[in-house]
């Protein structure tokens, strides 16, 4: 009888939380991978493909699925950390080619140089570049990634990279220098004395 | 009482006036604070001075936060003294005025005042021999108190007004703030060492600072007005005083109080927050502006530019400027047109520049350093310091936090200076954001009173920028992270799009073979049986408009043909039809 009795609440019990689970599981259902949200907003966003994949996204989605984390160029060195860190794996050399803290870039359009082929306006994959075809394009600046993907479409070569930021807006103050080298190798002299 | 105002108005005015001298404002204190040596003396003591006109002025074309301005003139223009030189295209910040007459030469690059010390472009005024006004409107006292408030903020914008206090924010952008505003607070604590140019304009020009004040008081609608002085400046609130008895009180009915109160030297009390928190004990929260409190502070200078933008109708175009240090062989006030060169002040005092060791603009604790003498002097300067090296030695080389708190109960801000600067060290912004890096006024309490002479207003300038860049750099990414889905999105359905209209133009092919398969069947009935034309009607019973109307055209031409037949040439009219089936079933597309 006691058998009975313990086996029915194990078994009251199991269907008690299985209804609970069952239902948390569709009230609280989960749209995606919420991993790929978190990976795609610690990439910048540009969309230039470096990575071998069609945007920012689609890298996301292989990192979710365990490809590299160095492969995000203009990220550098820090992008690549942060995504070391959120998928708990060890952080990978950057490619020698590329720049451990890339400057920030968009493109401006020389524009007496520029047909209107609307070549470069395809290519742009954040719309920032407006014209139409036989006229003149130019880059929004505002919304330009510095991706680059501009630059071998055009027919002309009428594109040329710009620093993001320029003028007050582009320097920065100086991080005090933490010790002075003097002061470090005078501790071991005073403890010799 | 009612027949005594009745007879005596003089009498009652006298008792409002009297009424209105509240002077015994109970003060409070604000967290933290040093007390560094003055030095104030002796530019303090000695008269004020007119910087004569300078060979060439200089006017950046690019504000210190970085917004471009417009120069409304070209090289070659003659201008005269208060002719709008530069605007910002966008409002917000007021117009550059030219502070004398002459002929723009160019538009050159030069360093800017900025601590930066980049080049930027600016106008280049020649200053001509004989100077000329631009023909100004004046307005009288009564005049201003029956203007709308509006009209007096446009003006005092197009008059060039930003804060003299040192942060230069646009007076008219602050003066226009929908809340509601009680108590006017007029800053004359100037706390800061070395720096004594609003004692001097307290002292020389009291009247037109306390009527500025009244002015600024009608257009925000403030009825309480206070003068806040720090007890280093006895000549100053004796002038402020005397200066107060002489006001038009009689123009101004809904001010209840007009305070003058001295307030103890501590820095920094100068600081907006910490001054409303010593007169009203409240707390400016955090992300909020003191009118939300009900509060409004203004520079003393800032007054007297109101007064004479406003009666005299006099732009903006000099200020007074401390010139101090042990090099300066005439330490004094001077007045100087912007866009002077420091240089001209210099040489105009009879400093000796090949002694300099630094040139400070601003005062000690929140200055910085200048590398180019040839730096103009514009709207944000209220003082030049030319030290000796004893006098503001260099820094010496920082030593290891010992952590021994004196930073935190030097902080103004009641913040923890210590933590900023452990988290700045090791860029962890996350964290310098938890202990509101934002809320410090880099006042630099913190770095006088550390005892291992750390740079700590460094870092959190330091931290302070990097902060911004990277959200900055977010929120860029985030806009194109939106514009690249709404660009997939697009194409996607462009795609969609065509590849419907595809599977459209198949099922219309499909349909048109199957009419004509169609016709051709009625056709072959036809040439069986000529004589029956209605029995090919029941085919047109689909309700589908394109074979309705391929049925009709066969009926048509059935119709034509059996007229033709009758006719005669019964072979002729069989080769007319066809081509004519194959003309018609074509129709419908």
């Amino acid at each position: 009888m006691d058998l009975l009795i313990a086996i029915g609440i194990l078994l009251a019990l199991g269907l008690t939380f299985g209804a609970l689970l069952g239902y948390a599981a569709i009230r609280f259902k989960l749209e995606g991978n919420p991993l790929v949200d978190q990976l795609d907003a610690l990439l910048p966003q540009t969309q230039c493909g470096q990575c071998q994949y069609p945007g920012c996204r689609p890298y996301a989605e292989a990192l979710a699925e365990g490809d590299d984390v160095n492969k995000c160029v203009p990220g550098g060195q820090e992008t690549m950390e942060q995504l070391a860190a959120l998928l708990g794996v060890e952080p990978q050399e950057l490619a020698p080619e590329n720049e451990a803290d890339p400057e920030a870039t968009i493109v401006l359009i020389r524009e007496p140089d520029c047909i209107g082929c609307t070549k470069c306006i395809q290519a742009c994959p954040v719309d920032a570049i407006v014209g139409a075809a036989k006229h003149m394009h130019t880059v929004i600046t505002a919304d330009c990634t510095g991706c680059d993907l501009c630059i071998p479409v055009c027919p002309t070569d009428c594109i040329e990279i710009h620093p993001a930021v320029t003028g007050f807006a582009a320097w920065k103050p100086q991080k005090p220098v933490v010790q002075n080298p003097e002061d470090l190798q005078r501790i071991p002299i005073q403890w010799h004395q | 009482m009612a027949p005594i105002n009745k007879t005596d108005p003089q009498k009652k005015s006298q008792d409002r006036v009297q009424t209105l001298f509240n002077d015994n404002l109970r003060l409070y204190d604000f967290h933290g604070g040093i007390h560094p040596p003055q030095q104030k003396t002796p530019a303090s003591n000695n008269p004020q001075q007119t910087l004569p006109l300078a060979e060439k002025l200089y006017f950046p074309l690019v504000t210190e936060k970085g917004q471009p301005l417009k120069a409304t003139v070209k090289i070659d223009d003659r201008v005269l003294t208060g002719q709008v030189l530069a605007e910002d295209e966008t409002g917000f910040i007021p117009p550059v005025h030219a502070p004398a007459s002459g002929k723009i030469i160019a538009i050159e690059h030069h360093t800017s005042a900025h601590s930066s010390a980049i080049q930027v472009p600016m106008l280049v005024l020649e200053t001509a021999a004989d100077q000329q006004w631009l023909e100004l409107e004046t307005m009288s006292i009564e005049q201003v108190v029956t203007t709308k408030p509006e009209h007096l903020i446009q003006k005092i914008f197009d008059a060039g007004i930003v804060g003299l206090g040192g942060a230069a924010f646009p007076t008219a952008t602050k003066l226009s703030s929908p809340a509601k505003i009680n108590q006017l607070i007029l800053n004359g604590a100037e706390c800061e060492p070395y720096i004594s140019c609003d004692d001097s304009l307290m002292q020389e020009q009291a009247t037109k600072v306390l009527s500025g004040a009244l002015l600024i008081s009608h257009c925000v609608g403030a009825r309480d007005i206070v003068i806040a002085v720090e007890d280093n400046k006895p000549n100053a609130i004796n002038m402020l005083k005397e200066a107060r008895e002489k006001l038009p009180f009689e123009q101004f009915d809904n001010l209840t109080s007009l305070s003058i109160i001295t307030i103890p030297t501590k820095y920094p009390s100068g600081g907006e927050k910490q001054l409303i928190e010593i007169i009203t004990g409240k707390q400016v929260p955090k992300g909020k502006f003191p009118a939300h409190l009900g509060l409004i502070v203004q520079n003393v200078a800032t007054a007297k530019a109101v007064y004479d933008a406003l009666i005299e109708g006099r732009p903006l175009i000099d200020r007074l400027v401390t010139l101090t240090g042990k090099l300066a062989t005439i330490p004094s006030n001077y007045l100087v047109p912007f866009g002077t060169p420091i240089e001209h002040l210099l040489s105009y005092s009879h400093t000796k520049i090949d002694q300099l060791v630094q040139v400070i603009m601003g005062g000690p604790m929140m200055g910085h350093n200048i590398s180019d003498l040839k730096t103009p002097i514009l709207k944000s300067c209220n003082c030049i310091i030319v030290p000796t090296e004893d006098e503001l030695p260099s820094a010496p080389a920082a030593l290891a936090c010992i952590r021994c708190g004196l930073c935190t109960e030097a902080c103004p801000a009641q913040l923890l200076p210590q933590q900023l600067y452990w988290h700045s060290r090791a860029e962890e912004w996350d964290k310098t954001e938890d202990y509101n890096l934002f809320d410090c006024i880099e006042c630099g309490a913190c770095a006088y009173v550390c005892p291992s002479q750390i740079p700590l207003v460094d870092y959190y300038r330091f931290a302070k920028k990097a902060v911004t860049d990277k959200k900055a750099e977010q929120l860029k990414g985030q806009t194109a992270r939106i514009h690249h889905e709404k660009k997939l999105a697009r194409l996607k359905q462009l795609e969609d799009e065509k590849a419907n209209r595809r599977k459209q133009r198949a099922i219309e092919a499909q349909k048109r073979k199957e009419a004509a398969a169609l016709a051709k069947e009625n056709e072959a009935s036809d040439n069986e049986d000529s004589s029956l034309p209605i029995d090919s009607e029941p085919t047109s019973k689909q309700l589908d408009p394109k074979q309705q109307a391929v049925a009709d055209a066969i009926a048509r031409v059935k119709q034509k043909k059996l007229e033709k037949a009758q006719a005669a040439e019964a072979k002729a009219s069989n080769n007319a039809n066809s081509a004519d089936i194959n003309k018609n079933s074509g129709d419908p597309e």
